[in-house]
């Protein structure tokens, strides 16, 4: 080998040293040739503390499960209804997140409204505007209000389901989004208004409000424009999220959107999706805690997106408090994602199916992320829809199979206590028990803990040791 | 058989009640609609979709005539923020100052206003015209992506940042351009057209020395080699 890293015979690298491993090599160097960071699809690479760090503890002798082929255990919910609008409504609490047409080919759009259809769930636009297609083939649309406005208009909005203002995703937040230039063909550029080929880069600051008492006014101004009929969501990347939760409800929103730092992307910097934000599971924890300290539990929904792979992340999400999951890189796998045919194209790309993240090149091998005609024409709308669908009722089953195996004939009946954290870190974030304990290892526990020893060690004549708490 | 003006005093009315009114008095055909006591309120006149020409007799809030597409609205006074923000067609008319974001996402017909306007106007626009007849704050015209914008008086620091497209004239001075915005010679067919867009509001077009913005195109498509413009710009 002539990159300098002393291999093995069979080529393994030997002795890789920590700080200087092969990746972090591979990324300056890279970084060396480019002349800037590196931009890839889909999202992070790093193991966050996740939903897996959880596991249902099910009903045994001490409560009674639900049969799992006769009991009814119901999933739909209505959001956004806190003003009178008229709510959306999923017949399973699963949402199809906002990807934007330009990073998405029409196909794909296309075949995620037609799952979503079918299935009685609702999908989203995405920066570059309303796709004719998409507005035809999904029942429920919500429309995003994004920072850049490409193709924002009025008359989509008021054709819409639902407006959601982003304030960010948890892939990047804080930050504007890009679409390089291989992706911006003239169909895209124009939808855009932009040059065909430039490197499309987004604001990250809206262009009519800053904060949130501006935003307060901003969906004033949406609602008017919609005459009160659609719900206003707000989408805010992981962050400081008790805040943010607490100014949205304020603002007025009637469904705040959480996105996780394991929430996608079609192009972003490898940097920000590693090192920004906060993961989906202590968002969520988060986010509920701050909704019931306004009482505002179940009068603002609440969605949480970011990583959500199936229905058991889905179930584990409603048992913190989630109403609905959104998923974006799960339905784009169920539509075709790293699926291994087409190799040499992957490999073109310098990739195998599995290990592919190369949607910001444009060149996507199965049709998804691509802009080019013989590319696209590699996923057949009706197909991919088919898959999305069958995705979409597997993620129902997990989440209704959970629930009665903890006894519970609704969905969102899940809570809490119907789960155990694996890890301490889980147990900490969570407070949910760590398994084969009865603690949670949170700041509060560890004070009940050293009061209750103390108050024993006092009540057995010991003195208490001198700067202990009182 | 509607009548030919409506008069509607804002201070009895909830914003969605007058929002309606303007509505539905353009679906019947009313070709003028006269509102008293605006006093400041936002989200005035927002998505008028149909010709009427809505006047208000007084200061308006935020986002006044946001997201229109038809409509011909007038404010006898000073707006808020993100006036005609994301206006389809059509024009508004503010015969008094603006706020911040003027004109912002602006993507065709026409918003003038006669004094001054703040931060980042015609910020991201897509199209149309933004007249100003005074001056404009920090960063406008940011990322515009078409259309015209007209300054008769001064711009602040960073007009023109990261342009597209588009052009920017400015009659005054200039505090510094944005990153990637350069000046363009000013030709003939400026001329005249800064004649048809001024001469309506009696403002004349001669004897100033016009600048005229563009994009550099330096920030179109990365390239290491040209890092300082892209150091200023990310
Ligand atoms: S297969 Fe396509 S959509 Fe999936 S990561 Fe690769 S380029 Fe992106």
């Amino acid at each position: 080998m002539s990159d300098g890293i002393p291999r093995g015979r069979d080529g393994h690298v030997l002795n890789p040293l920590w700080v200087w491993s092969p990746e972090t090599i591979e990324d300056i160097q890279s970084k060396a040739e480019l002349g800037r960071y590196t931009n890839r699809g889909l999202g992070m690479t790093k193991r966050p503390p996740h939903f897996e760090d959880l596991t249902f503890v099910p009903c045994t002798l001490s409560r009674v499960p639900l049969e799992g082929y006769r009991e009814a255990c119901a999933t739909s919910i209505e959001i956004g209804g806190r003003h009178g609008a008229k709510p959306v409504r999923l017949s399973t609490p699963v949402t199809i997140a906002g990807m934007s047409y330009g990073a998405l080919s029409r196909n794909a759009k296309q075949a995620l409204g037609m799952a979503a259809t079918r299935v009685g769930i609702s999908t989203t636009t995405g920066d570059g505007g309303m796709l004719d297609l998409e507005r035809e083939a999904s029942d429920q649309l919500v429309y995003q209000v994004l920072p850049s406005r490409y193709g924002f208009n009025p008359h989509h909005l008021r054709m819409a389901n639902a407006a959601e203002i982003v304030v960010g995703q948890g892939a990047k937040p804080g930050t504007g989004g890009v679409l390089l230039g291989a992706k911006v063909s003239p169909i895209i550029a124009e939808a855009r208004t932009l040059p065909p080929g430039v490197d499309q880069r987004s604001p990250v600051r809206h262009p009519d409000f800053v904060g949130p008492d501006d935003m307060q006014i901003k969906i004033e101004e949406l609602r008017e424009a919609t005459d009160g009929q659609i719900p206003i969501y707000v989408k805010i990347g992981a962050c400081r999220v008790p805040d943010d939760v607490k100014l949205a409800c304020k603002a007025g929103a009637d469904v705040i959107v959480i996105d996780g730092m394991e929430g996608g992307t079609g192009a972003s910097p490898d940097s920000l999706m590693n090192h920004t934000g906060i993961p989906t599971m202590a968002a969520t924890v988060e986010a509920v805690a701050a909704l019931r300290e306004m009482k505002l539990e179940g009068v603002v929904n609440l969605i949480v997106s970011g990583g959500i792979r199936n229905g058991v992340d889905a179930a584990k999400a409603l048992a913190l408090g989630a109403d609905a999951v959104s998923i974006g890189t799960a339905a784009m796998i169920a539509l075709n994602c790293n699926r291994p045919i087409y190799v040499e194209d992957y490999e073109k790309l310098g990739t195998v199916p599995g290990a592919c993240h190369h949607c910001h090149t444009g060149l996507c091998p199965v049709g998804i992320t691509t802009q080019d005609e013989d590319l696209i024409a590699r996923l057949p709308s009706d197909e991919a829809a088919d898959r999305v669908e069958g995705f979409l009722n597997s993620m129902t089953q997990e989440l209704q199979m959970f629930a009665r195996a903890c006894g519970k004939n609704a969905v969102h009946d899940l809570e809490p206590e119907d789960l155990r954290s694996m890890t301490i870190e889980a147990s900490a974030i969570t407070g949910i028990p760590l398994v084969g304990t009865t603690f949670a290892f949170r700041p509060e526990s560890f004070a009940q803990a050293v009061a209750e020893a103390m108050a024993a060690a006092t009540a057995n004549g010991h003195k208490a040791p001198q700067g202990a708490p009182q | 058989m509607a009548t030919l003006t409506s008069e509607i005093d804002c201070s009895a009315h909830t914003t969605r009640e007058i929002n309606q009114a303007i509505k539905r008095a353009a679906a019947d055909g009313v070709p003028e609609i006269r509102l008293t006591n605006p006093a400041a309120r936002h989200c005035l006149g927002v998505a008028v979709m149909s010709p009427i020409h809505v006047i208000f007799e007084g200061p308006v809030g935020w986002f006044c005539g946001g997201m229109s597409d038809g409509g011909r609205i007038t404010v006898h006074g000073s707006c808020g923020w993100s006036v005609g923000e994301n206006l389809m067609s059509g024009s508004i008319e503010v015969h008094g100052n603006g706020g911040s974001s003027a004109g912002a996402t602006l993507r065709g017909g026409r918003v003038f206003v006669a004094g001054t306007t703040g931060a980042r106007s015609g910020i991201s626009m897509k199209g149309g015209t933004l007249v100003v007849g005074g001056s404009v704050g920090y960063m406008s015209g940011f990322m515009m992506q078409r259309g015209t914008m007209i300054v008769c008086g001064d711009a602040a620091d960073g007009i023109g940042d990261s342009m597209y497209e588009g052009t920017v004239y400015v009659g005054g001075s200039i505090h510094s351009l944005g990153a990637d915005c350069i000046e363009a010679e000013l030709t003939d067919d400026d001329r005249a057209l800064l004649a048809t867009e001024l001469d309506p509001h009696g403002i004349s077009s001669t004897g100033i020395d016009w600048k005229k913005l563009v994009a550099g195109k330096r920030l179109w498509n990365f390239s290491k080699h040209e890092y300082d413009a892209w150091r200023g710009a990310l």
